[in-house]
């Protein structure tokens, strides 16, 4: 008895001495430096899933090719990747040597100091291989280049094939172009298209989707170079009831993205078209693998634009900023870009990659189509659009207002004044007006 | 070994002192190096308490007059954001939430738990089985739970399998505000009912078996019996869950946040943002918006609240009986999360 | 605590007087409510088991499948399930070892002994729970981040090293359950403070530490806005915040996510069945005691 007491407070206490010893342990390395790779043989650089080619991170983790001892080790970052890279700035530790940012990199304008600038480093070299409008927008009104074009966004109306057939719609890519070069006419064909094809399918998946490509067909979005509000404008409201009126049709399958109903929506063949970026390719394939051959891709209705698409940067907490360049030129060549294209869909923002060979490959998914004879035209006639920092300040309460309009009934009047305010609201706190 | 409420006192803070005789005999300096143990022993909580609660509740206040992104520098902007803050509609649809979510639990939750209290008490076999059935969704993960309620109620979820296999239209649990606030209510009944219950049978057991039997030499009826001996000694045991449940639902999070959790901070609080609570709301201000100085106002303000109801409690606790402070302070140890 | 108890006042109720159709009644009514208890555990188990195709068909399929270790496996693959869990319990365990040894400690003290200013620290004790914990959600942060220890498992675990609740539980139990005699016998010995703490008190203590030390190890390991917001390293984080990420980033595929529901949820259940005895008996005490 007294031993078998003595024996389970001894393993008690073992237990808990090696826990604590652990926590002290863990917690001993990283805190007065701010690199989340300080102590280690690698660099370190956050994404989320998908951003990057798992194969390159693969091959960079072993050691980046052509830089003698540099690694690079990815980590993927889940939720809200932009809030998370800025907590770490905030905590001023376990910040990323580099990150990938998104298409709202101008985000990060007012905190450019936290980023090197990549024209130091020697970017300036390079500028001629990738797409105008992209590489200007990874620079700061202060002229500080923060963000590195990782891929683009050119959009396109996918379509369901065989649901147009059986309404009697056009079918090949050229004729549903003609049939859709309107937003108007669109909405026409999303009506034949519900009344005639079996199952009664919808236009899009969600209304906002109307709104966003709409906007973004404008060069100006909410807030302009002068930071004032310019959101209450025609060029936001004319995409605010093209959305709306979509949603009055009933064209609207109204089932918001990654959500177990958007799913089931896709997967049984619900929702007939979407006007979407090309990285939503791979989403899609996931979602709904039985529909594969029964999609086409064409041109977006009212021309042709770009949705997302990310960007490179390096923090200024890179232990190694030459090392950490090298890296980024290396897996953002033209070379590498086309493997990224080849494994995950992240589209080149390289243009003469457009030609090669191994991108003109048939997807089978679409019946044997080329996608990038959709996609390739579309990056290279997108707009420069002006994004200011506080463009996400006014997506949110629009989008989610949007939402309202459409899952909970909200008179629309009423949702695009409330808009407004939330807008309005949020924007002066930023000392925007 | 338990006091039994409202028949006996624990003994009050004075008896125990008294054990430590002869201290005051001690020569003055003998008697401070008497004191010394003691407050080291003490010291633990003052000194952690001084860094990591004083220290940042004064450094809220001083960060609620700033404009600050956490990164650059601050700016001071005096009583700018408590001023946004109340011309903030989506503030005070938070708070309006909080309410009707923290109603359609507490309620229910508690009548349930009287309920299942009452038959917990009656039923002498596997006794120890039922309570531990019924405590099991109190101790699991609220995440992970959260995440198994979040596919039941999914628009083709089991939820409106279920009602259509009865002949019912599905539910827009997920997409509607009755039905957000429905759903995040089903999750907290059932994860606090047992618990409550619990603690309803722990004071029910706790009445003295002769106020009963005296009732009915007295020849009380069931009725009787129920309104002037039942309710009356169960009373600080409800006020009790009461409490706790206020406080837990002041402050509720973790559901909300895990059911609408998504790569676009858009969708926190889901649609119409029915589902956005006031912590949720301050955590979304702070750490997805990056807007510090307002997520501290926030912070300040969801303290007035809960001192509100606090002071109410504190009416309600000693209007009806003596000595009830400790009570309070038990309660919000148990609140859930931070 | 009281089987006995149990029919005594169970006698005094006309629910619990009754025949035998009430006897029956009342438990098809508590196995009802057992079922609905028990039943998200269930369908967490046929989730967890089957495929995400399965889960989205209909009519929804209500018995466990076959692929509960490939989703596991996947959930391996996909999150540092093995790293998170060690975090986490790193963070219970001492934790959890921490605030029974503070908070014993100055319960008895407060309990057994007279000092200078001791009620009016101990009122201060009292107030300081009246300040909820969001509050200084941000300032705390911001905190962590100037002492260096956003990111590190010590942010999680030393701000609440010793808390006020845990204090004051212990010291009510101390007054009713430590005879002033025994300590009188061990200072005749010539034992001091921490002699008597350690070979008087703490023995005593055991059946309160045992339900503090369950209370205060669920509690941190389910504790999920502090770790989300301080946690700033992606590769070490705990549990729940690993397993809200899983969900984020892979929810198009709910068998998986399930999984790692269902293996976040286990190990804390068998914590709770291992000690649910002591826990709900002092659970109960700890209700109508104070």
């Amino acid at each position: 008895m007294e031993f078998r007491t003595m024996s389970r407070r001894r393993l008690l206490g073992a237990s808990l001495g090696g826990a604590g010893a652990a926590l002290l342990g863990l917690s001993g390395c990283g805190s007065d430096h701010g690199s989340v790779s300080a102590g280690t043989d690698h660099l370190s650089i956050w994404y989320w899933n998908g951003a990057l080619s798992d194969k390159l991170l693969a091959v960079s983790a072993r050691g980046v090719p052509g830089v003698p001892g540099l690694k690079v080790k990815g980590s993927p970052i889940a939720g809200d990747y932009k809030s998370k890279l800025r907590t770490s700035m905030a905590a001023r530790a376990y910040v990323p040597d580099l990150a990938c940012a998104n298409s709202d990199v101008s985000l990060f304008f007012p905190d450019e100091g936290e980023f090197l600038d990549l024209r130091k480093l020697g970017a300036d070299a390079l500028e001629d291989q990738y797409l105008d409008w992209k590489w200007k927008s990874g620079i700061s009104p202060s002229g500080r280049m923060i963000g590195f074009p990782l891929d683009a966004g050119p959009t396109a109306l996918y379509y369901r094939r065989d649901l147009f057939e059986k309404a009697g719609l056009p079918t090949e890519p050229a004729d549903v172009a003609a049939a859709t070069a309107t937003w108007d006419k669109y909405l026409a064909l999303g009506r034949t298209l519900k009344s005639r094809a079996p199952g009664k399918p919808f236009l899009v998946s969600q209304i906002s989707y109307v709104f966003r490509m709409a906007l973004y067909q404008s060069p100006k979005q909410f807030v302009d170079a002068d930071n004032h509000f310019i959101g209450d404008q025609q060029h936001v409201k004319r995409a605010w009831d093209l959305a709306v009126e979509t949603y009055r049709q009933g064209l609207s399958a109204r089932v918001l993205d990654s959500t177990p109903d958007y799913n089931a929506a896709m997967g049984r063949g619900k929702v007939a078209s979407m006007i979407t970026a090309v990285w939503a390719i791979g989403g899609l394939k996931d979602v709904a693998p039985k529909t594969s051959g029964a999609w086409r891709l064409t041109a977006l209705p009212g021309g042709p634009t770009n949705y997302g698409g990310s960007y490179l940067t390096i923090t200024r907490y890179c232990r190694d900023p030459e090392g950490a360049f090298a890296y980024l030129k290396w897996l953002l060549g033209p070379e590498n870009q086309l493997k990224s294209y080849q494994e995950m869909a992240l589209f080149p923002t390289t243009p003469a990659a457009y030609s090669k060979p191994a991108m003109r490959k048939p997807d089978p998914f679409f019946g044997g189509q080329i996608p990038v004879d959709v996609f390739g035209p579309a990056a290279e006639k997108a707009p420069v659009i002006f994004f200011s920092p506080y463009e996400d300040i006014c997506n949110t309460p629009v989008f989610q207002e949007l939402t309202n309009v459409e899952t909970l009934g909200k008179n629309p009047e009423k949702a695009w004044r409330d808009a407004m305010n939330a807008c309005e609201r949020t924007l002066s706190q930023q000392g925007v007006s | 070994m338990a006091t039994v409420a409202g028949a006996e006192r624990a003994p009050t803070a004075g008896s125990g002192a008294e054990a430590v005789r002869g201290a005051n005999t001690a020569a003055p300096r003998g008697r401070w190096r008497r004191h010394v143990p003691p407050y080291l022993a003490i010291s633990p909580y003052y000194v952690l308490f001084t860094v990591f609660g004083a220290f940042p509740v004064g450094f809220s206040l001083y960060l609620s007059f700033q404009d600050w992104d956490g990164i650059g520098d601050m700016r001071f902007v005096g009583l700018q954001q408590y001023r946004w803050l109340l011309h903030d509609s989506v503030f005070w649809h938070s708070i309006l939430n909080t309410f009707e979510i923290w109603f359609m639990s507490t309620v229910p939750m508690l009548l349930l738990a009287l309920v299942i209290a009452f038959l917990l008490n009656a039923q002498v076999r596997h006794a120890t089985a039922y309570r531990v059935a019924y405590f099991i969704p109190n101790v699991t993960s609220m995440v992970a739970m959260t995440i198994v309620f979040g596919s039941v109620f999914a628009q083709a979820g089991l939820a409106n399998s279920l009602l259509k296999a009865i002949g019912v239209d599905g539910v827009d649990w997920l997409t509607s505000s009755l039905g957000i606030k429905s759903a995040i209510s089903i999750m907290i009944i059932w994860r606090w009912v047992g618990y409550n219950a619990l603690i309803f049978l722990a004071g029910l057991q706790a009445i003295p078996t002769e106020l009963f039997e005296a009732a009915r030499v007295d020849g009380a009826s069931s009725r009787q019996t129920l309104f002037r001996v039942l309710v009356p000694q169960l009373r600080p045991v409800i006020l009790f869950a009461v409490i706790t449940s206020t406080i837990n639902g002041l402050q509720i999070f973790t559901e909300s946040q895990v059911l609408f959790y998504s790569d676009d901070p858009g969708t926190t609080g889901g649609p119409g943002q029915e589902g956005l609570t006031i912590v949720l709301y301050l955590w979304q201000k702070a750490f997805n918006d990056h807007q510090f100085g307002y997520g501290a106002a926030i912070g300040w303000s969801l303290f007035a609240i809960i001192a509100l109801f606090a002071i109410i409690n504190w009416r309600l606790v000693s209007g009806s009986e003596r000595e009830n402070r400790p009570r309070i302070s038990w309660r919000k140890g148990a609140r859930n999360g931070r | 605590m009281a089987a006995d108890r149990t029919t005594a006042v169970g006698a005094g109720l006309a629910i619990g007087s009754g025949s035998r159709r009430s006897r029956v009644g009342v438990r098809v009514l508590l196995l009802l409510g057992v079922l609905v208890s028990l039943f998200p555990f269930y369908w967490l188990v046929v989730m967890a088991s089957i495929t995400t195709q399965e889960i989205l068909r209909f009519p929804p399929r209500l018995v466990p499948g076959t692929h509960l270790l490939e989703n596991m496996r996947q959930v391996i693959h996909r999150i540092d399930f093995f790293g998170s869990l060690f975090n986490t319990v790193v963070v219970s365990v001492t934790g959890t070892a921490l605030v029974l040894f503070f908070d014993s400690l100055a319960a008895f003290a407060f309990a057994k002994y007279e000092f200078p200013a001791r009620k009016l620290l101990f009122g201060i004790l009292l107030a300081t729970y009246m300040i909820p914990a969001q509050l200084s959600l941000v300032p705390q942060f911001v905190t962590m981040a100037d002492f260096g220890w956003a990111g590190s498992l010590k942010a999680l675990v030393i701000p609440g090293a010793a808390n006020a609740f845990g204090i004051f539980w212990m010291r009510q139990y101390a007054q009713n359950s430590l005879p002033d005699e025994l300590l009188d016998a061990g200072r005749i010995d010539g034992a001091g403070f921490f002699r008597l703490y350690r070979q008087v008190a703490l023995p005593l203590f055991r059946p309160a530490l045992a339900f503090l030390g369950i209370f205060t190890f669920i509690q941190l390991w389910n504790d999920y806005i502090w770790p989300l917001v301080v946690l700033v390293n992606p590769d070490r984080l705990t549990l729940q915040v690993a397993l809200a990420n899983l969900n984020v980033a892979y929810n198009t595929d709910y068998a998986v996510v399930m999984a790692g529901a269902l293996m976040s949820v286990i190990p804390l259940i068998v914590v709770f069945l291992i000690g649910a005895r002591h826990f709900l008996r002092d659970l109960a005490a700890g209700a109508t005691k104070m």
